[in-house]
This record gives C-alpha cells, structure tokens and sequence, in this order.
C-alpha cells in the first residue's frame, strides 16, 4: 500500500456518487461519510459493492420522469 | 592605497595553519572575485554615530590599542607548499582619515554614497589590511565612525566584541588608566594548530560519523520552485526582501520557546522548515545555519571568524504537532553542538561527493541568527547603526534574523540566478502567517495550519477557475442547427467523396432511427467499429442522436483488445462495415451495418440528449493492465464544442484535417467542433498520415485552415523540415508533451491538455515563440487545483499534482465504481457535492499564472537514491546539438540496478547523423552525473502507441549498448590531457578518466584551487577558480577551458 497507516473513509454526495478520501480529512460540503473507513482498496471494495448504479441521481430522476 | 598600510614594529610574524573556518571564507572569496561577483558581499562593517564632544585623538589612540589588541585585525594570508596559512602581523598604528562628505546631510539621509563607497573598497588578503577605519563627517558637524573588514577577520559575534572592546579602550585611553577588558587568553592561530592534533583527529571521525548518521538518505537538493533553471556557473548576485516580524509575534515565540523549554532560534528554524518544506513540496528539508563555535573558554573575547556552517535536517511530519517539531529539532541543534568543530567542507567532502552544476552542495536555504549579540546600549560610542548594502550569495536562499534598534527583521536574500523577489516576498508572507499560527496552536496537527493563507488562496481558485458559458447548446442540437443553416455545404470530404450537410443529417435521422429499432436509447452503449471516413461521422451523430453512446472500436486495433471492449462496455449494439468478422462479433446480438435503412418513418430531428447522459465510453490503458473504459456526459462534450469553436473562431468556412482514429478521443476534438461549426473535415489518407512531408502537401491541397494534430506529428513535421502551409491560421497541439515552439510558423499555435477523464480538454493556451512552453488555463466551467498529498493548494509557484474539476469531469470508468472512487475526489473547493479527477500530473503555475507541466507523479524515479524526472532530461537533452525529439525511460538492468535510457532523433538540421559522444559532453554540463543517461541511443523515430503518444514500454524494453561509464576513458584534446595530468598529481592517481569527477575522486575545495593555479600555471591563461568547482567531470572542464582558451586568443588577435 502506499504510507503506512495512511486510512481513508468514503464520502457520497446527494448524486449518489462515492468517493474515496482522506479519513483525516473532514468531508467537503455537499459530501457526507458512507459509513466506512479502512485502506484504500478496502474501501474500493466497498464502493464496488455498494455502487451499483453509477448514473447520477438527477439523471435516474429525469429518466424515470421521461419513462425510458 | 589610502595610506593605512601595515607599519611593521620590531614583532616578528607568527605563521600558523589557517583555520578551517579562514580556509572556507578564503576559497568561497577567491571563487566569488573569479566569477565577478562584487566583492563587497564579503564585507563588515561597524558603523557608529560619533557623539558631539569625542575626541578624534583618543579614537585614534584607542583603534591602536583594538588592532594591538585583536590579532584578527591583522592577519593576511598566504598560500604555501599546498596549504594555507594565517600569517599574524605586528601591531600596527592604522591611520585615521578624517573626511569631510560634501552634500551630505545626516537628516535627510543617515548614510551617504560615500559610505558605501567606502565600504566597497576592496582588502588584499595576502598583502592586508584586512581591516580599515574612517571618520566621515557632515558639513552639520555629524560624524560617523566607520570600521570596515573582510569577512575572514570577523563574524557577528566579533562586531559586538569590537564596539564593546573599542568604548573602553576610548574611556582607558580619554582617562589615562588601564583598560577594564578581559584577558585575550585564546588565539586562532592556537585554535588552528590544535585542529591538527590527533585527539582532534578522533573528534573529527566520531563527527563525521554523527553526520553520516544523521544525514542518511538526505535528498540531493532542497527542490525550492526556482524561477529559472540553473545556470552551470553560478553568477553569486543577489537580492533581497525584508520582512519585519510585529512585536506582539516576537513575544509569542518567545512563550512558545520558554513553553517548550528552548530558544526563539529554535522556533523560528522550525517554522522556517515547515514553510519551506511546503514550498518545496519536500517532506525532508535541510536548512544551513552558521552556528559560532565559541565553547571553549577564552573563545569568547576572540575577534575572528569562529562561524561554522551546520546543516540541519527536519522531516517534516504533517499529523504530528509543531511542538513535537520543536523538541526534535532542540536534540538535533543541542547534537549539532557537539560536532560544530567538523568544517563544513570537510562534512560536504565526506557525505556529498557529487555536485548539482551551479548549485551548492547539500545546502541551499541557510537560516542564521544575527542578531546584534551584545547592543551596548549606553555605551561611550553610542549604538552601531545599520548598514544594508546589495546582496551576494552563496546560496540560493538565506533568511537571516536581525535586530536593528528594537525591531526584528527577517531578511530574506537570495540568488538572482534561480529566484525572483516576488516569489521570495510571497514565501515571506507565508512564513510569517505560518509562524503566528504555529504559534498560536503549537499542539495542534501541522496539516491544521494550510500551506497557503486566505487572500493566496483566493488567487490561486480564481487562476484555476473560469465562468462557465450559460446555456451552451448540445452537441447534437448544434450540428442539427448548422445542417439546417448549411444544407449544401460540405461536411466530410474523404477522398472522391464529399457528404454535404444536409445529407449528414438526413442519413443520421435513417440511421438513428434504425438504431431505436433495435432498442437503442438513453445510456445504451453502441459499439461503433469503423475506419475514419464519412460513414464514421454519420454513425457518431446516429448514435447520439438516438441519445445513446457510442464505444469506439478501431478496425486497426487488435482483436483480443475489441473483444475486452465489447464485453467490458456492455456493447449489445453494433455498427460496422465488416460484420462478417463474426470471431469479433460473437455475442453480440444486433450488429448493423453504417448504411441500414430503416423500416419506419424517420422522426424529423434527432434527439436532444440528456446533459448527465454518457456520450460515448473511450478506453485508456490501466496502470494495472486492464483498459478503463472512461464514460464522458453529454454535458462535457457541449462544453468542450462550445468552447473549442469560440476559441478558435471555426466557421463554416473551415477546413480541418480528421487525422486520429476514434479510439483516441483526439478524434472526437477534430470532428465534433468542426461539424458544429459547418466546417469541412477532410479526412487525411493513411498513407499521408505517416509521411510528414506528404501530409504538408496534403494540408496545402485540400486547403486546411485549422488543425488538430498529436504534438508528435507537428515534432515529426518539424523534424521533416515539413512546411505547414501558410493558409493554416492555427495549430492546436495535444496529447503528449509539447517541448518547444517551433521557430518561424505562420499560424497562431494552441497547447492543450487534458485527460480524458475531463473530456479531452482541461487547460489550453497560445503559445509564443522563444517563450516556455505553457499549458494555459482553465476552459469555462473548469476548475484547476494544483494539490498535495494532504489535497491542500500548494504555494504559488511550488510543484503539486493537478485535480481538474468543474464541467469537463466525467462520470467514471464503466463498470469500476471502486476505481472511479478512488480517482474522482470530493471536490474540497467547490463547495457543491462536485467531483474532481486526479490528474497524476505534476505542474506549477508560472509568474504569468499559466500551467506548466513537470511530469508524471508515477514515472518520478529514483537512481541512486536521486529523484529524478525522465521530462526533465529530456528537456535538456532537446537543447543539444541536432536532436530533434527525445524520450528518457528506465531500465533494470540485471546486475547493474535501474539505469536511465535516452532515445534520440536526430533533426532535420542534423541530416540523420547524431554526435552521440558531443551530446553526452553537453548535457553533462547541464545535469548532474546522476541524471546523465547511462545510454543514449539514436533511432530514426520514436514508437508510437496505437494512441499517437510515444510508446515509453517499447523503449524501455529494448536492447541498448551499454553505456561508457564502466571503464577508463581516455581524455579528449590537449587541455584535457594537461588537466588530467594536474588532476592525477594533486590526488595522488596514476591516470584520471575523462568521465571522471573532482570531488567524487576525493578532490576537495583547497585541492581545486591548487588545480587551478597549476592550470594556469602550465596554460600561461586565467581560468576563474569558480569554473572548477562548478564543472566537476573532467572532460566538460577541459573543454570550458579551451573554449575559454580560444577565446582569449580571439580577443587578443
């Protein structure tokens, strides 16, 4: 892995989009914590589990409104 | 001279060994008098405002009894049988000169021209005196008194002593008694001969030993952001800036001090790494400071050059405190303390054999505390006054603490040849925010205080920001409306073919049509598998129109890689012209040909997709191996088209060449702009497209106006000797590193970057010729960070890695959500939920606030413990003689570790033919041995990937002869032969290579000066002294020196 020790938590926005960042960094506005902390690929594995749809939430909406 | 000449008593001289501090203060004066620099930088003065009443007499009287007194005052210097030596002359009567200043008047300016004249006024060392003293006087009345010496007589330390020294003798002398001062017990020459004794000589090893420890693993260079690159032979002008640190700050780091059970010097040396280390973007910073060796008891009433020159080193930890700095760095200057007896020279000659060209070794930023040490306040002479005088450095920075009447200055010099005054004045803003900060929470994390402060920030996010353009139509909309406009006109022309516009159109509607048929919409993926030709564009717009996205897969790229592609994108739809490669196909259900008709009516227009929907997915190599299919929204294509046809004024009266295949999404910059400008694109014949002379020619024929070219095709051009028609108005370039601005083009040229991350373009700028290449700014809606590893701005100026948000980002990498977390970040700035992409390149902005690029962050590599990046060679190695394109990898090789490769194409100037032997002298006096490429190898042209861009893993693979280093070369011409000569004399050798290093061969500074006075010697020529100690491999010496040969012998026919 890269620095030892070196810890990241995923962050979502209200597009439903992860990210990974660094734990001892506070989340950016418009980001909140996902709930998971770990090493990077650890939480890449989280993130593959957990985003399932990569569409952005304001296109699912638009989509779904359009009927397609 | 002015009449104050040694007058010799009956004394004899004491001849003593210099001491190592005279030695390192005689060799850097010599070298600074060799290269120009103005002496005067090696001057100290005592300045001091006579009071009304004092009797000239007595001063008089009373500097007889300082230089009586002070042996320092005057001792000179001679060079003998290869060794310095002090040479203590008898006291002396010195000559007091009263002059009067014509003009000057002590109100409206403290000092006059005069005193500066005076102080410049050079010593002679061998000869003396090395010290000199004068009244001038006002017409007002106002004297001042003026003590001028070489610096190899005094130190900061000794100023005090001598104003101290020099009151009392005054009150002695007005007053007839004894003076009331403390015994001289301790003499340098004492401190000179016992540095030869053999308890010395252990001292010395059990030194060296503590540097070797602590100094292990040392980065070569502290990586200042320097405004220039690095001259060979350093000039040693300097300037500097002062800033002035507030009182109420000055006593808080006192209380942070006494808190932290050290002194201020400590604090401010702390604070000083931290914000230096930011600047540098270094975690391991060595800062210099000149510690006075005044422990031995008796040492402190000596007047002498009792200074040595400690390196210390900081790592500079982020998540630990500043406090913890602080108590690391008190063990590290108490430690220090016990080894200050171990010149500088000596240390440097041990541990750093190899030398940066035109850069000091293993310091570079020097912190020193100078303080006035003892400020007499009340004393009979009054206080000294201050004396600023232009700069000359040794080093590239130095930021010195003084105290002048009650305020604390930091002053901040520094060396012309590498920094600029605006960069030094922004650092010391910075410093002085940090050091309040630091100040304030000593406990707190460092990373709690950022690197740069509010209004610097706000400066930085406005450079990388620009306003996007509202409402920007879509791509397809746009092309629809210029079809309408245009109907007749053009649209592709490949080869006898020509599709006007409105035909486009109407075959895209077919084609669409056909495609929602086969279910095709919003967020389905259509792989598109065709050679550039107009079937292409039609099926590009069918599939966007349809509101889907298409998966470019290039007829010319291998079957395995489309077949990852087909079934990593998902692709169910086809469109190709060779559907009968079924091995390719198998598995896709519905594979449609270009020209499919459709069996229901066409709908009028084509659909207007969605900003958030993908466009089109492009595959990009994976570090890891796997391509990753990067998934560019709608919304970033607009902005890219939008912007792209505004910038560069396409009308429809454009022509543009369509070069690059669809895989790459240069394709995408050629033909999206173009068509929704109702230009022309003319697609370019394969068989053109290689040949760089043919594709001119091709250029001039179908009469190109504007153009997208792959930087290597426009190098590639110019390597040709190709002409680019004077027709073409503007050349934008992209997609690897423009190195250089061609010389006499008639077009405006385009730099642009971007990942395809951000939709192809992030940054673009023009480019001037004869300016360093830039990559601009931001597009509209852009955003552009420089970072570091913590995600914070770096400085103005300093090296970070560039995140690129805003409009351009895309949505991710198909089916990686893991992957696409981890390399689109929270945007930290934006404030808006956004994401940015981290870029992997390294870049600073300049002092015009564009971008230029550094390098990968991943290809940075380490030989021989050096960090070194490959595009930092390269670069130098493009300023060679004949070498039209360069590309620097590395290579493990078996046995031998990582070695660094240079591959070479010779220029059109050069007529295929490198001196292979002349470049590797060259750029040897440009980079140091480390970063000098153990082969270089000539090839006709670089590989390329299927991409356009230089093919680094096929270089880096290849065999290569091995390089020359390994064994004895033999000097070239007859300077060089003399010089190996003298080399192989002064150590000892029985022959010396001409690859061979001065220093690296145990040569040390006095060993240099001894080379060059027997050079010049045998050469009958004055070579200045510096040259030897900035070119330190032996064949580039010997050939500055015959150039300097022939020049003088030009000068004197």
């Amino acid at each position: 892995m890269t620095a030892s020790g070196a810890h990241f938590q995923v962050l979502v926005n209200d597009e439903g989009q992860y990210s990974i960042h660094p734990a001892r960094l506070s989340p950016p506005a418009g980001w909140r914590g996902a709930g998971f902390t770990g090493t990077e690929s650890a939480c890449t594995e989280f993130v593959d589990e957990v985003w399932t749809d990569m569409r952005p939430q304001s296109l699912v909406d638009q989509m779904s409104r359009s009927g397609k | 001279m002015h009449g104050d000449g040694l007058r010799h008593a009956q004394n004899p001289e004491v001849v003593a060994r210099a001491t190592p501090a005279q030695r390192r203060i005689w060799i850097e004066n010599r070298v600074r008098q060799d290269s120009g620099a103005d002496g005067a930088g090696f001057h100290s003065v005592l300045l001091l405002r006579l009071p009304a009443g004092l009797s000239l007499a007595v001063v008089q009287r009373a500097l007889t009894a300082l230089v009586k007194r002070h042996e320092a005052l005057r001792t000179t210097f001679r060079f003998d049988a290869d060794e310095l030596l002090q040479v203590v002359r008898p006291p002396y009567v010195p000559e007091l000169v009263h002059e009067e200043v014509e003009g000057w008047d002590p109100v409206a300016d403290l000092l006059s021209d005069r005193h500066v004249e005076y102080f410049r006024e050079p010593f002679d060392l061998e000869f003396g005196p090395v010290f000199r003293a004068r009244v001038l006087a006002a017409g007002t009345g106002d004297r001042t008194l003026m003590l001028v010496m070489h610096h190899i007589a005094t130190d900061g330390w000794s100023l005090g002593l001598l104003h101290r020294d020099l009151a009392e003798l005054y009150r002695a002398e007005a007053q007839n008694l004894a003076p009331d001062l403390p015994e001289i017990s301790l003499r340098l020459t004492d401190l000179a001969e016992r540095a030869g004794s053999d308890a010395a000589d252990a001292a010395r090893l059990d030194s060296l030993a503590h540097w070797e420890h602590t100094l292990s693993g040392v980065p070569s260079t502290l990586e200042l952001p320097l405004k220039r690159a690095r001259p060979g032979v350093r000039s040693h002008r300097g300037d500097r800036v002062e800033l002035e640190i507030p009182e109420p700050l000055c006593r808080e780091v006192r209380r942070v001090a006494a808190t932290a059970d050290s002194s201020d010097f400590v604090v401010y040396l702390s604070a000083l790494q931290v914000a230096l280390s930011r600047w540098c973007g270094q975690d391991d910073v060595v800062v210099g400071t000149m510690i006075a060796d005044r422990f031995e008891p008796g040492s402190e009433n000596v007047v002498g050059p009792l200074l040595n020159m400690v390196p210390l080193r900081a790592r500079v930890d982020e998540s630990a405190s500043f406090d913890r700095l602080l108590d690391l760095n008190r063990e590290s200057v108490l430690e220090s303390l016990d080894h200050i007896g171990l010149g500088f020279d000596e240390l440097v000659q041990h541990l750093v054999p190899e030398r940066l060209p035109g850069c000091g070794p293993l310091v570079q930023a020097v912190f020193n505390d100078v303080r006035e040490v003892d400020s007499s306040d009340g004393s009979l002479l009054g206080t000294p006054l201050p004396f600023t005088y232009g700069e000359s450095t040794h080093f590239d920075f130095v930021a010195e603490l003084e105290e002048h009447s009650g305020n604390t200055l930091l002053a901040l010099s520094f060396a012309t040849d590498v920094l600029d005054a605006a960069a030094v004045t922004a650092f010391g803003d910075r410093f002085l925010r940090l050091l309040a900060e630091l100040c304030d929470r000593p406990d707190a994390p460092l990373l709690a205080h950022p690197p740069v402060g509010a209004a610097e920030r706000a400066e930085l996010l406005a450079r990388g920001t620009a306003a996007a353009v509202p409402g920007a139509p879509g791509f397809v909309e746009r092309v629809q409306q210029t079809a309408a406009r245009y109907p007749d006109r053009p649209a592709v022309v490949a080869g006898d073919e020509t599709l006007g516009y409105g035909e486009l159109l109407d075959r895209a509607r077919r084609l669409a049509q056909v495609l929602r048929e086969a279910g095709v919409g919003p967020e389905t993926p259509v792989g598109v598998h065709l050679p550039r030709s107009a079937d292409l564009v039609v099926a590009l717009l069918a599939v966007m129109g349809a509101g889907a996205s298409y998966v470019p897969l290039a007829p010319d790229y291998p079957v395995d890689r489309l077949r990852f592609m087909v079934r990593d994108a998902g692709v169910r739809v086809l469109i190709t012209s060779a559907p009968e490669e079924e091995g390719i196909w198998a598995g896709v259900p519905t594979v449609i040909s270009p020209r499919a008709r459709c069996s229901e009516k066409v709908p009028p227009a084509l659909d207007a997709p969605a900003g958030g929907s993908v466009a089109y997915t492009v595959y990009t190599s994976g570090t890891s191996g796997r391509p990753k299919g990067v998934q560019v929204p709608h919304s970033g294509l607009g902005n890219l088209v939008d912007w792209y046809v505004r910038e560069y004024e396409l009308t429809h009266t454009d022509r543009i060449p369509q070069l690059a295949g669809i895989s790459f999404d240069a394709g995408l910059l050629e033909m999206a702009p173009a068509l929704a400008a109702g230009a022309c694109l003319t697609v370019v014949p394969d068989e053109v497209r290689v040949d760089p002379v043919a594709f001119c020619r091709f250029l001039d024929v179908s009469g190109v106006t504007v153009a997208f070219l792959v930087t290597p095709v426009l190098t590639a051009v110019e390597n040709a000797g190709g002409r680019i028609p004077g027709r073409v108005r503007r050349i934008q370039v992209g997609g690897d590193e423009l190195t250089a601005v061609p010389a006499g083009g008639s077009y405006r040229l385009s730099n642009l970057y971007g990942p395809t991350e951000a939709s192809v373009v992030s940054a673009a700028g023009e480019q001037r010729e004869g300016a360093e290449v830039t990559l601009g700014g931001p597009l509209p809606g852009g955003r552009l960070y420089l970072l570091d590893e913590l995600l914070r701005l770096v400085p103005d100026g300093t090296p970070g890695e560039l995140y690129v948000g805003g409009a351009g980002v895309a949505r991710g990498y198909a089916g990686q959500p893991g992957l696409t977390a981890s390399r689109f970040l929270a945007d930290p700035f934006a404030g808006d939920g956004s994401r940015m992409y981290r870029t992997g390149d390294r870049m600073h902005w300049d002092s015009g606030g564009k971008l230029v690029f550094r390098g990968r962050t991943d290809a940075q590599v380490k030989i021989r413990g050096f960090r070194i990046e490959p595009a930092e060679v390269e670069r130098v190695l493009l300023e060679a003689k004949g070498v039209g394109a360069a590309c620097v990898v590395v290579r493990e090789v078996p046995g031998a570790g990582s070695q660094l490769a240079a591959f070479l194409v010779p220029s059109a100037a050069a007529d295929g033919v490198l001196d292979i032997e002349e470049i590797r002298a060259d750029i040897g006096r440009l980079l140091p041995r480390h970063m000098v490429p153990s082969s270089l190898v000539q090839l006709s042209g670089l590989p390329l990937t299927a991409n356009g861009k230089v093919d680094r893993a096929a270089l880096a693979r290849r065999e290569v002869p091995s390089g020359p280093e390994a064994g004895f070369t033999a000097p070239e011409g007859p300077v060089a032969e003399v010089l190996a000569e003298v080399w192989a004399e002064v150590l000892g050798l029985s022959r010396v290579s001409a690859h061979a290093d001065f220093f690296a061969l145990g040569g040390h500074s006095l060993l240099a000066t001894q080379v060059a006075a027997r050079m010049s010697d045998r050469l009958g020529v004055h070579v200045p002294l510096s040259l030897y100690f900035e070119q330190t491999v032996l064949q580039n010496l010997a050939d500055d020196i015959e150039q300097r040969l022939f020049a003088a012998i030009g000068d004197t026919v």
